[in-house]
């Protein structure tokens, strides 16, 4: 549980420094007042919540159905979890590719109400290489209530960088934040990149 | 551009730089004795004279001389060497090998490294407990000690700590300028932003696992002073990581770029030791007025702690490690040492003198227990 909350919390800086700008502009657009803010970002929190437990539910069904008592579990996990490092760490170091945040389809919603939900929903579903990840580590759970524990710890990780957010446009140095946040993701992924390798020569031994 | 240097070569006096190496000459001989002169043989007797004329003389040669970095650097290489040469064949005489096992971790026998530093304060602050096996008073290398002297240090030099303090920068520092030309000449300065991206993840991972990550899995130096002994495929897997951490951001790298690429892409200790800079006594300036825009300081910096707009924004970056390479390289004199507060090109020499002062005699306590100690047992294998 603790390595999901990491991976939230070191892969979280990156989603900020991708979709933090859009955000922004909804969060602390004009007049907007302080309990409108809150009310925002606590719905927009609480439908990641949602989707995260409907995920580590899913993603608990698809382990147990794929490999669930399979000899070759720990070689498959351990090749999703190579697959899915190596893909962070490429979308951390990739930085000649200008990534644009898949929240600003929601620039066609008009009502108040929808708009944090589904930013929520949108920024839950985004299926970065960081929920990949926690979808193999949810999926090589033995149980649900295990599984759906991993996604929370993982929300709970991404959450800690979405709290400050009505102050992100305040930051001076936003470019070096942002450096750092895609090496921390790439320092992550190189992580898992060594989980999945010992994962596999430990089931050979 | 020569006449700037002759200038130098004017007022340079021999008697001025023999008075301000005396009070050093003292100082060191009273620490590095401990008040007693009594030596157990001649190797001791040989190793004491050898390190006491080496530092006093590289000391009184950086004032003479005028320049730093020189005299620096080879000070501190040789702190490098000597030190894991002494830290190892120390291992070898308590435990028997350069490994550490189980029962070392339980009876806290790990000698303690300022690597750890980011990664205890936090656990140290929400469980009031150090997350290393190491002594927290006794033994060579102390938690306390070790403490104290990064504190201080971090206070008065800043990120000076990585150029005249920490006994693992002459590796990297050593080996980048064994070649004439850098082989990779373009770095993209993105990298230097690393370190803080591993703080930042070492101190998340240490303070939920309570386990000094980096130490546990990516210290390069692990290489050259001590490591776990290897009994699992995860052990194998550390040695396997730490050695080819030495050999790629310690040697080939900085061989290939000649620049300090341990410091300036991984260590997390200079990462904090950075944040210092705002805080630390001493600066560097750069003097826009004389500067010609050369950025030959730009090449030559070693840590890329300066670029094209610092210079012209007549600071160093927040990165420096204030090791005097760019001061040395400059000839127009433009980029000095400087006391907090005061603008550049004022003070210049008082500023330089009480800079290099502090931070060689710091380098020296923290070193000439090493090179003695090193020294002696090479002594010793030789007279006997």
């Amino acid at each position: 549980m603790t390595e999901s909350f990491i991976l939230g919390l070191t892969t979280g800086s990156a989603c900020l420094a991708t979709c933090g700008m859009t955000l922004v502009p909804y969060f602390v657009s004009g007049n907007t007042s302080s309990k409108r803010v809150s009310a925002g970002l606590s719905l927009f929190l609480l439908s990641r919540l949602l989707v995260y437990i409907i995920l580590g539910a899913v993603a608990w069904y698809l382990g147990q159905a794929l490999f669930g008592e399979s000899t070759f579990r720990p070689y498959i996990l351990g090749t999703f979890y190579i697959i899915f490092s190596v893909l962070l760490i490429v979308y951390a170091i990739d930085k000649g590719k200008k990534r644009g945040c898949p929240l600003s389809i929601t620039s066609g919603i008009e009502k108040k109400f929808l708009i944090p939900v589904s930013l929520g929903i949108i920024s839950s579903l985004s299926f970065c290489p960081a929920m990949l990840i926690a979808v193999t580590n949810s999926a090589s759970q033995n149980n649900i209530t295990a599984s759906i524990l991993v996604f929370v710890m993982f929300f709970t990780g991404t959450s800690v960088w979405f709290m400050p957010l009505p102050l992100l446009s305040m930051i001076k140095n936003r470019q070096i934040i942002k450096t750092i946040a895609m090496f921390a993701t790439a320092i992550a992924g190189a992580i898992y990149l060594f989980r999945g390798v010992t994962t596999i020569i430990k089931s050979i031994l | 551009m020569d006449n700037i240097l002759n200038n130098y070569k004017a007022t340079r006096n021999i008697w001025r730089s023999i008075l301000y190496s005396l009070p050093m000459l003292l100082i060191t001989l009273v620490l590095m004795s401990g008040g007693d002169l009594n030596f157990k043989g001649h190797a001791e007797l040989y190793a004491f004279t050898i390190t006491f004329i080496f530092l006093n003389t590289c000391f009184f040669l950086m004032h003479y001389k005028g320049k730093t970095d020189l005299y620096r650097s080879v000070v501190f290489i040789v702190f490098a060497i000597f030190l894991s040469f002494s830290f190892i064949t120390n291992m070898f005489e308590y435990r028997g090998a350069m490994t550490f096992n189980q029962a070392d971790i339980i009876e806290c026998n790990v000698p303690f490294c300022h690597l750890v530093i980011p990664m205890m304060i936090v656990p140290a602050a929400l469980t009031e407990s150090i997350i290393f096996p190491g002594s927290i008073l006794n033994g060579f290398a102390n938690i306390s000690t070790m403490l104290v002297l990064w504190g201080v240090a971090t206070i008065v030099m800043g990120r000076g700590f990585c150029s005249w303090g920490c006994f693992y920068g002459g590796w990297d520092d050593g080996f980048s300028r064994l070649i004439k030309k850098p082989v990779i000449k373009r770095i993209d300065t993105i990298w230097r932003w690393m370190p803080f991206a591993v703080l930042f993840v070492v101190v998340i991972s240490a303070s939920l696992t309570l386990v000094p990550t980096y130490c546990d899995w990516i210290c390069p130096f692990k290489a050259v002073t001590e490591f776990e002994a290897v009994t699992s495929a995860e052990s194998a897997i550390k040695a396997v990581i730490f050695f080819s951490l030495f050999a790629m951001l310690v040697i080939i790298l900085p061989l290939l770029t000649k620049k300090r690429t341990q410091c300036t892409s991984l260590c997390p200790l200079g990462a904090l030791n950075s944040l210092s800079n705002k805080i630390s006594a001493f600066t560097v300036k750069i003097d826009t007025k004389r500067c010609t825009m050369c950025m030959k300081c730009v090449k030559t910096c070693k840590l890329s702690a300066l670029t094209p707009d610092d210079v012209k924004a007549g600071r160093a970056s927040l990165l420096c490690s204030k090791c005097g390479q760019c001061i040395d390289t400059c000839r127009q004199g433009a980029i000095q040492f400087s006391i907090r507060g005061f603008e550049a090109g004022k003070l210049i020499d008082l500023s330089r003198n009480l800079f290099i002062f502090i931070s060689f005699l710091f380098m020296a306590i923290f070193a000439s227990g090493s090179i003695q100690n090193g020294l002696s047992k090479i002594l010793t294998l030789i007279i006997n």
